[in-house]
């Protein structure tokens, strides 16, 4: 077994991983799957001691894992929570995750929390605003973070900057990374009606850290049609084209399969996983014939 | 930097909202079924993380009746934090309100055994007091007062409540619904010595012990007699060796005087 000095050393591979349930954890543990990494929310660690911490002590003597923040609410209008930065801060620094990232979004509103990721508004106020938070991040807990682009149901008449400068933006001027998640990419593009295979063509290579995977649903609503982000099914083929398309142009990332609801048997993640790094095989292949 | 602090104050408040159709002026017009999807999620959310904290009351009420349960409870306690890992500490005094109690009276302390569990299970790590630790202080146990483990818990309930949490859940050996549930008060101490929360039932005397050391600060000794008035028959010192056997005392002593080794 590796020790986890020598985990703490290595960044996330350039693999398939997958999203951490506590009901997967004896599969893993007995079977040692070859995936890649795991990626955990901070946020259901956040407890004085007991047998969830002890469960990630083990992942993480085991796999590169990856600390991906569900609660900072980084596109808020409000000042970070000092509880929150404290008690992430404190996972951080016990068990040195290979990657921490967070969402452009925000669910904080005077110090009340709505469980869920909820718009933020793409303007020149509320970017500055975000390149505070996450400097504040990123200074408190002294790493780089990426931030995952956001999934959107409702067109925001205010917003005045498009959504892919306003994160290229957000990175440069705070010099954390991006973490791009493909399915909400696709929600978004059918969701505003804007063209998913440009957007993906025109993220910046050199800022992409890593990719999200997922599955969506669609509104029941009988008013029109809308894609939910669900992290409920497996990846839907056109999702599974986009990501060909930027791993193509950009190459090999870390990658992650997120099932959340509806969680199925490890098996089930497993084939999932085994799928995405047959795709980041291939797509090294398409980028040699296409280099010779 | 008026219109972002306009924006989210509109938002917030739309999605508090009861009315269910409820929408913020800052969402284009015609989308109040796709501001619906966020409202959703929203309580959704709150009352997932409630469910998983309280297992058992969803059991015993059903999902359908357990998320009616759950949109009166969010009105009353919001989470101020971003974790939901502990959200809901209210629910039991919520359900002591509410008319559910009238037909399941044992609801709220059935919620009271559920939330001891959880903050057993999330507590900080500790070492249980073990007789091997009380070696050498056998002259002076008398007069030691000890602190209870800090995941251990004690509810006192006029209902068989720890008979209805293991019909639910299984005894130690797995099984469920085969437990007989007679009309009785319980008292269970809930424990966490190492990594597994275990549950105990306590006697009356057992309950009057525990509760005079690690409550009101009784020696050893002081509480033996409060044990034998609250039950005549009760055989104190094998008590004492059961708590120590459940991991229910804090290994770090409050040393008597002395170190148990007079002569030196």
């Amino acid at each position: 077994m590796k020790t986890p000095t020598q985990l703490a050393d290595r960044k996330l591979p350039d693999q398939a991983g997958v999203g951490f349930k506590a009901e997967h954890a004896q599969d893993v543990f007995d079977a040692a799957p070859a995936v890649g990494w795991f990626e955990v929310h901070p946020e259901n660690y956040m407890v004085a001691g007991g047998p969830r911490l002890a469960m990630l002590e083990e992942l993480c003597a085991r796999y590169p894992v990856s600390m991906h923040g569900v609660g900072l609410s980084l596109g808020g209008g409000e000042p970070l929570n000092k509880n929150h930065l404290a008690d992430l801060k404190r996972l951080v620094d016990r068990f040195n995750p290979a990657m921490v990232s967070e969402h452009i979004a925000w669910s904080a509103h005077e110090g009340l929390y709505m469980a869920d990721l909820l718009p933020t508004p793409m303007t020149k106020a509320s970017l500055a605003q975000l390149v505070d938070a996450i400097n504040t991040v990123q200074d408190f807990i002294g790493r780089r973070i990426l931030i995952e682009n956001p999934t959107s149901y409702v067109p925001l008449p205010q917003n005045s900057i498009p959504e892919l400068e306003f994160i290229r933006e957000a990175a440069e001027q705070s010099g954390c990374g991006l973490l791009m998640d493909v399915n909400n990419v696709y929600i978004s593009a059918h969701n505003l009606g804007f063209d998913a295979n440009a957007f993906i063509d025109a993220v910046p290579a050199d800022l992409v850290g890593e990719i999200h995977l997922a599955g969506h649903e669609r509104d029941a609503n009988p008013v029109d049609d809308v894609l939910i982000d669900t992290h409920s099914r497996p990846v839907a083929d056109p999702v599974w084209d986009l990501f060909d398309r930027l791993i193509a142009r950009i190459g090999r990332r870390p990658t992650l399969i997120e099932w959340d609801n509806d969680v199925p048997g490890w098996d089930v993640l497993a084939r999932e996983a085994a799928l995405a790094d047959r795709h980041l095989v291939d797509a090294v292949g398409a980028q040699l014939e296409a280099a010779s | 930097m008026r219109d972002l602090r306009t924006f989210y104050d509109g938002f917030a408040e739309a999605l508090r909202a009861p009315e269910p159709d409820a929408v913020p002026d800052s969402v284009a017009e015609g989308y109040a079924h796709r501001f619906a999807i966020y409202r959703n999620n929203v309580h959704r959310g709150l009352y997932d993380a409630l469910g998983a904290a309280y297992p058992t009351v969803r059991k015993l009420v059903g999902d359908g009746f357990f998320d009616r349960l759950a949109q009166g409870f969010v009105q009353t306690e919001a989470s101020r934090a971003g974790s939901l890992a502990l959200y809901g500490a209210g629910f039991a005094d919520f359900l002591e309100t509410h008319s559910v109690r009238e037909s399941l009276p044992y609801l709220p302390d059935v919620a009271r055994l559920e939330r001891a569990r959880l903050e057993a299970s999330t507590a900080a790590d500790a070492e249980p007091l073990l007789a091997s630790d009380l070696v050498g202080f056998e002259d002076h146990l008398e007069g030691m007062k000890l602190d209870a483990h800090p995941a251990c818990q004690v509810i006192a309930s006029e209902h068989p409540v720890f008979a209805i949490w293991t019909a639910q859940n299984g005894d130690a050996g797995g099984q469920t619904g085969k437990t007989r549930i007679v009309q009785r008060p319980e008292t269970v101490l809930i424990a966490r010595p190492f990594m597994h929360v275990e549950m105990h039932l306590l006697s009356a005397g057992q309950a009057a012990f525990f509760e005079a050391v690690t409550r009101n600060g009784l020696c050893l000794g002081d509480a033996c007699a409060k044990a034998l008035q609250a039950d005549p028959d009760v055989d104190v010192i094998a008590r004492f060796a059961e708590f120590l056997t459940m991991g229910a005392f804090d290994a770090r002593m409050d040393t008597p005087k002395g170190n148990g080794h007079d002569d030196e």
